[in-house]
């Protein structure tokens, strides 16, 4: 029984004390805020900021560990330490964090977007606005265009800084599929006369989540249509049936005869990569070179983006609530939003990946630069990205479309 | 009253509603060996475990040679217990199990080595040092035990039935030398069987014992002859009761069945030993049950009579 | 008094049931409280909700199908191999062969498994390269297909290892004399097994057969990998529920979780209750010693080398597909071949050094703390009969049944209250969480195989509680030391949500810094990285073999 006792004691103790959040932080976040940059930029050195990430692309890490760390070294004498983990584990680390009244963290940046910074923002796990403080921001990104006032949907609010931009577009092997579709009734068209050798995965999946949604765009004829509704079920329900229905058509031709899909891109590259499928997708435009590269795609592979359109969007850094280092983790996004960071990021031997900067912006030097840049040959012309693109739709479609998916499609026999 | 080596008082345990033991007095004098005996599931093997401290008694006093006990942990009581199976740490060899006690006496290495082998020798198990426990017989192992025990020089030697896994020469042997050596070191032995034969041919004094209480306590020739009680008389089958008076085997005869006086016996079991007709008998209206010897051969299940003469 | 004070069975199990209460507690409050707030109010209506939801009833009976058929075809196969082969694996190459699969974490047995089996894998493309297969889809589909093929062969494949963990400290204290007893009262080998061994091994069986269960039942990893699209089993859904991005789901897989670990939980007491009478049995003898010279039966050779190359086989295939660049379908050997992974690795340069010395440290301290936690537990479990024993043994064993998402809110809502989160110590108390229960199971069949006897015969002698310990106890407990360093540092390395939660990216262990690589296209990285994996708990295992050698130099079998 005593036992017992000391138990629901310690049980109680530990109830009170987590519901006891203090202000100090809040008015500290405050006087940060009003630094300037000189200042902030002064009170970083010697310190360590922890970069929490992703930590599944060895191309990213490098550029990361190789190229960012030591620069960050090497100008403000702050060590960069990166932590691969993923936006859903950290995020539920802070918000534990945060119901436990933890101040005092030890996460300085995250690398969010869509529906974690939504969760991330709705549950006040940011610190900021800050990105609004950084010379780099101020100067070369252009915060009045939609993709960055907005993420999937959500307003960024100066609570996260664009770290770079990715288009949506299908990888294929160009010895076996010399003509590529342009548009789905052509993809239709191809899945039929090719039996087994196309499949998209789990809408669970963030890219598999992707191209449903792309589908849904041209579901309900026009992306405006979806932005204007905002968010709304019965719209979904309605504008969703021929989406279905096209989904439903294909699924007989599809690999395994649509009785499975893969769970995640990682077994949809596999599939491509073995040659059980001719297509892939990834939400990169620049993807491809590297596994061609490391032998993993074939040689062979190329890029096609749908007429109707291809998904864009723009993946953020943030900064949590209880950084310990909030000085350094704005010191290093603005290193990262240098156009010097930026265009080696774009460099497919590291990340390959685009710049969330506005070209227009850089120097006539750093344009010149940008222009000698070959991202490679499975990389799509700038313009025709540019062409096709369009805008990310509020992000708790993905988890409707997630959901329905399981019932119209998988379900239906 | 002479003061005793080992002095056992009001001691009593019980486990789970039941009392096991109950002894009002008990005392030992040095160097003597005690048999205990009883019927199984008497307490005695509990008795051993009080002394060497294993299990703690429910009230009492236990004092060996003037020294309280009760609360002096089971390794600081200067008393040995040796069970049924000689026990023999598996993972050491012989002269490791014999130096046992000494190296927990914290004793140098090269000194307890000698005094093991020297131990050895005593006990007859000499050359047998690196042998495993698994290596040995069943008689070299209880020797061991025996020398792992003595080694550490008790006061008090506790033997739980140490012979029962022998077969019955070895037995028979190994008590003989075990009595010699006892006697020799001037050990206070108790000593726990249930082979009556090997209680008495051991034990200075036996001690009888019933349902946790102590029966009697005495030489095994009084114990024969005058049993305080029918119980004690049934269990060593040393003769009958008649009439509120002990009839001891030695002036029982057997008559036939026709005989005017004496009692009716059924007998149960003959064998022949020692030139002699040994008849087993089972008394009417009693439980109890004694050997009685004769010149002829009776059958088993005939009908005699038992009386004093 | 010390002596009555420690030989109370209450004192010696207090600090593993008290360190069990505290870690899941809490936990599982906070767990039930999560699953009736919706919207911050509280209601059962999550469960209603499931109840109703026919998606999640057919998960439920999917994923109780698959580990039902798991576990038992484990159980049943590692009984096989044990009967046969206990005498043999006894030697320490054939153990370390039986246990190989067991340091390789789930997903990657899972992987390679995959990538021997597949429709394009090695062995498909081995028959079509030898013109016996036309097409990779003439091969037949052992993954993803809707019955859980895959899932099951690699739960089984993992499973057995662990089976015959379990079984082999049984069937090395069975006493041969009872077998010969049966035979020459005319019973048959059945009758052996069934009146000499069942008694023993029966509630080991059952004990290992709720702890395959419990897991096959609620883990993520392998369903993840290699399960269908329809159905899913339940943790793939609970986990999509807890990491998804909507976060009013999160009640969903607290509630289903909690559903599924009470429901274990509560079947798990039962069955202590119900075979309490018999064990107590078995305890009370006084331990056996061994009767040596068991014989290998006839067929233990070839099952030796069956047993071989099932552990071999996919260790082999990770080996080459560590250094293969492309191998196509059909070839028989690879095109290219690269060291790209290995390369990958070695880039990583001072961080690999420091995770490989941060989880070295971590499961030497938990395995320590296993040890002094674990070992009294497992001596009042194994000597002492006590009011309660049940409530006891289900508590202490509940922490592997019980999926750790279930109880990482309320662990680490704590552990930042008592300052340990973000902290190495943090890390190490976490990590008993899944381990402990390992130690008291085996330490304590270590216990009851060599009996209270030898305990009250050396502090006759006159040692102390250590002098017990270290000169009767433990040089005979070495074998199942051995298992519990195995066991414990196979699971403390293999651990990444807790580590990554509670470590908090402070502690970087092997598994934090790898496991995101397994999200790579490139099986020569993943394949170099889960050898190396496997290598640390190799090595800890030889570092403590080291050191026991050291300290107990003689160890007669």
């Amino acid at each position: 029984m005593k036992k017992m006792r000391m138990l629901v004691w310690v049980m109680l103790i530990l109830f009170v004390s987590a519901c006891s959040p203090s202000t100090d932080a809040a008015k500290e976040s405050k006087a940060i805020l009003k630094k300037d940059w000189r200042e902030i930029e002064e009170t970083t050195k010697n310190k360590t900021v922890r970069m929490y990430m992703w930590g599944g692309d060895t191309g990213i890490n490098r550029y990361m560990d190789d190229w960012v760390a030591p620069r960050l070294k090497k100008d403000y004498n702050i060590t960069l330490k990166r932590v691969p983990m993923d936006a859903p584990e950290f995020l539920k680390k802070l918000s534990n964090e945060k119901r436990a009244g933890k101040d005092d963290g030890n996460m300085d940046i995250i690398w969010i977007n869509g529906e974690n910074f939504k969760n991330a923002k709705d549950n006040g796990l940011l610190f900021g606005p800050f990105v609004d403080k950084m010379p780099n921001y101020k100067k070369y990104v252009d915060a009045k265009s939609l993709d960055i006032q907005y993420d999937f949907g959500t307003k960024t609010e100066g609570l996260e800084a664009p770290w770079g931009k990715v288009q949506f577009v299908y990888q294929y092997d160009e010895e076996k599929v010399p003509n590529p579709p342009q548009s789905f009734e052509e993809l239709a068209q191809w899945v039929k006369e090719n039996p087994g050798k196309f499949t998209y995965h789990d809408p669970a999946d963030f890219t598999g989540n992707a191209f449903v949604r792309q589908l849904f765009y041209e579901s309900s004829g026009n992306v405006k249509n979806i932005l204007d509704s905002g968010y709304d079920e019965d719209f979904a329900q309605k504008n969703s049936v021929k989406m279905w229905s096209y989904l439903n058509e294909i699924k007989p031709y599809l690999w395994r005869e649509g009785k499975t899909y893969p769970n995640d891109l990682t077994e949809l590259d596999r599939l491509y990569s073995k040659g059980e499928v001719y297509m892939t997708m990834g939400y990169n435009e620049a993807r491809a070179e590297k596994l061609m590269k490391q032998s993993v795609f074939p040689a062979t592979t190329r890029s096609f983006v749908m007429k109707s359109g291809s998904l864009g969007n723009a993946h953020f850094l943030g900064i949590p609530f209880n950084s310990p280092n909030k000085e350094g983790a704005m010191t290093a996004i603005n290193l990262m939003l240098s156009p010097e960071a930026q265009l080696t990021k774009l460099d497919s031997e590291f990340w390959g990946e685009n710049m969330s900067l506005d070209p227009a912006r850089l120097s006539a030097a750093d344009q010149k630069k940008l222009q000698t840049i070959k991202r490679g040959e499975s990389v799509l012309p700038a313009e025709t990205l540019k062409k096709y693109l369009q805008p990310e739709i509020d992000s708790e479609y993905v988890a409707w479309l997630k959901e329905n998916w399981v019932n119209e499609v998988v379900q239906n026999k | 009253m002479e003061s005793h080596f080992i002095e056992l008082s009001n001691i009593r345990k019980v486990y789970k509603d039941k009392e096991v033991l109950n002894l009002n007095q008990l005392g030992v004098r040095k160097g003597e060996i005690i048999s205990i005996v009883g019927p199984s599931g008497t307490g005695k093997s509990t008795l051993l475990r009080l002394v060497a401290g294993l299990e703690k008694a429910d009230t009492g006093e236990i004092m060996i040679d003037g020294e309280h006990l009760t609360n002096v942990p089971p390794q600081q009581r200067p008393v040995v217990y040796m069970f049924q199976e000689s026990l023999l740490f598996p993972h050491m060899n012989v002269l490791e199990n014999v130096a046992f006690g000494l190296k927990m006496a914290k004793v140098s290495k090269n000194k307890r080595y000698d005094k093991s082998k020297e131990m050895m020798k005593r006990v007859g198990l000499e050359g047998l040092e690196s042998r495993f426990p698994h290596e040995i017989s069943g008689g070299q192992k209880q020797r061991a035990a025996l020398a792992r025990s003595l080694i550490v020089h008790p006061k008090v030697l506790l033997l739980d039935e140490p012979f029962s896994s022998l077969d019955t020469e070895l037995r028979k042997e190994t008590r003989r030398w075990i009595k010699h050596l006892l006697k020799s070191e001037n050990i206070t032995v108790l000593f726990v069987t249930h082979d009556l034969e090997e209680a008495m041919a051991l034990g200075d004094r036996v001690a009888v014992l019933n349902e946790g209480k102590l029966q009697q306590l005495d030489s095994p020739h009084v114990l024969y002859e005058s049993p305080v009680n029918s119980f004690v008389a049934s269990f060593l089958q040393g003769g009958i009761w008649t009439e509120e008076r002990f009839i001891p085997v030695s002036r029982l005869k057997m008559g036939r069945n026709d005989d005017q006086n004496g009692r009716k016996a059924e007998v149960i079991e003959t064998y022949y030993q020692d030139g002699k007709y040994h008849s087993v008998l089972s008394i009417e209206h009693s439980e109890a049950v004694i050997t009685l010897t004769n010149r002829e051969k009776v059958n088993v299940g005939e009908q005699v009579k038992v009386f004093e003469g | 008094m010390k002596w009555f004070r420690t030989s109370n069975p209450y004192v010696l199990i207090a600090p593993a049931v008290l360190i069990t209460i505290l870690l899941l507690g809490y936990g599982i409050v906070m767990a039930f409280l999560e699953s009736i707030k919706y919207y911050n109010q509280p209601t059962l209506s999550v469960y209603r909700e499931l109840f109703s939801d026919g998606i999640f009833i057919t998960s439920i009976l999917y994923s109780l199908r698959i580990a039902f058929i798991s576990t038992i075809l484990s159980i049943l196969i590692g009984l096989v191999i044990v009967r046969s082969l206990y005498p043999m694996l006894k030697s320490k190459f054939p153990k370390l062969i039986a246990w190989m699969p067991m340091v390789f974490p789930h997903f990657v047995w899972g992987y390679m498994l995959f990538l021997l089996f597949s429709q394009t894998g090695y062995i498909s493309s081995l028959l079509n390269g030898s013109g016996l297969l036309d097409r990779p889809d003439e091969f037949p589909i052992l993954f993803k297909d809707s019955f859980g093929i895959g899932i099951i062969i690699t739960y089984v494949w993992k499973e057995v290892p662990f089976v015959i963990l379990m079984l082999l400290p049984v069937y090395e204290q069975l006493s041969n004399a009872q077998k010969e007893l049966v035979y020459t009262l005319g019973g048959r080998r059945w009758d052996v097994f069934w009146h000499v061994e069942r008694p023993y091994v029966f509630p080991v069986m059952l004990e290992t057969f709720f702890i395959v269960f419990a897991f096959v039942v609620s883990a993520y990893e392998v369903p993840a990998l290699l399960g269908a699209t329809y159905p899913k089993m339940i943790p793939v859904i609970s986990y999509d529920w807890f990491f998804g991005s909507d976060w009013t789901k999160q009640p969903y897989a607290f509630a289903a979780m909690f559903l599924l670990t009470i429901f274990i939980v509560l079947i798990v007491f039962m069955t202590y209750v119900f075979t309490r009478k018999g064990r107590i049995h078995l305890a009370q003898s006084s331990g056996s010693f061994h009767d040596l010279k068991a014989e290998n039966s006839k067929y233990s050779r070839v099952l030796f080398f069956t047993m071989l190359g099932m552990t071999l086989l996919p260790i082999l295939i990770l080996v080459l597909t560590s250094f293969v660049q492309r191998w196509e379908y059909g070839e028989l050997l690879p095109s290219s071949l690269t060291t790209r992974g290995w390369h990958e690795m070695l880039w990583h340069g001072p961080k690999f050094t420091e995770a490989i010395y941060t989880s070295l440290g971590i499961s030497l301290l938990v395995l320590l703390l296993n040890l002094l936690i674990g070992l009294p537990a497992a001596k009042g479990l194994a000597f002492h009969i006590f009011q309660g024993k049940s409530v006891v043994e289900t508590l202490l064993l509940s922490p592997i049944l019980i999926p750790s998402i279930v109880i990482a809110l309320g662990v680490h809502l704590t552990f930042i209250k008592l300052g340990i989160a973000n902290h190495w110590t943090g890390v190490v108390i976490v990590h008993l969480l899944p381990t402990l229960p390992y130690t008291i199971k085996v330490m304590r069949a270590g216990f009851e195989r060599i009996g209270k006897r030898q305990e009250e015969i050396a502090v006759s002698l006159g040692a102390g509680s250590w002098g017990v310990f270290r000169n009767v106890y433990l040089p005979q407990l070495i074998p199942s030391i051995r298992s519990v360093v195995f066991l414990v540092t196979v699971i403390s390395l293999g651990q990444y949500f807790l580590t990554a939660l509670i470590g908090g990216g402070e502690v970087n262990t092997m598994a934090i810094l790898f496991f995101p690589y397994f999200q790579t296209t490139n099986d020569a990285v993943i394949a170099s990285f889960s050898i190396l994996f496997a290598m640390i708990p190799i090595a800890v295992w030889l570092l403590i073999e080291g050191a026991l050698r050291f300290i107990i130099p003689k160890q007669p079998r």
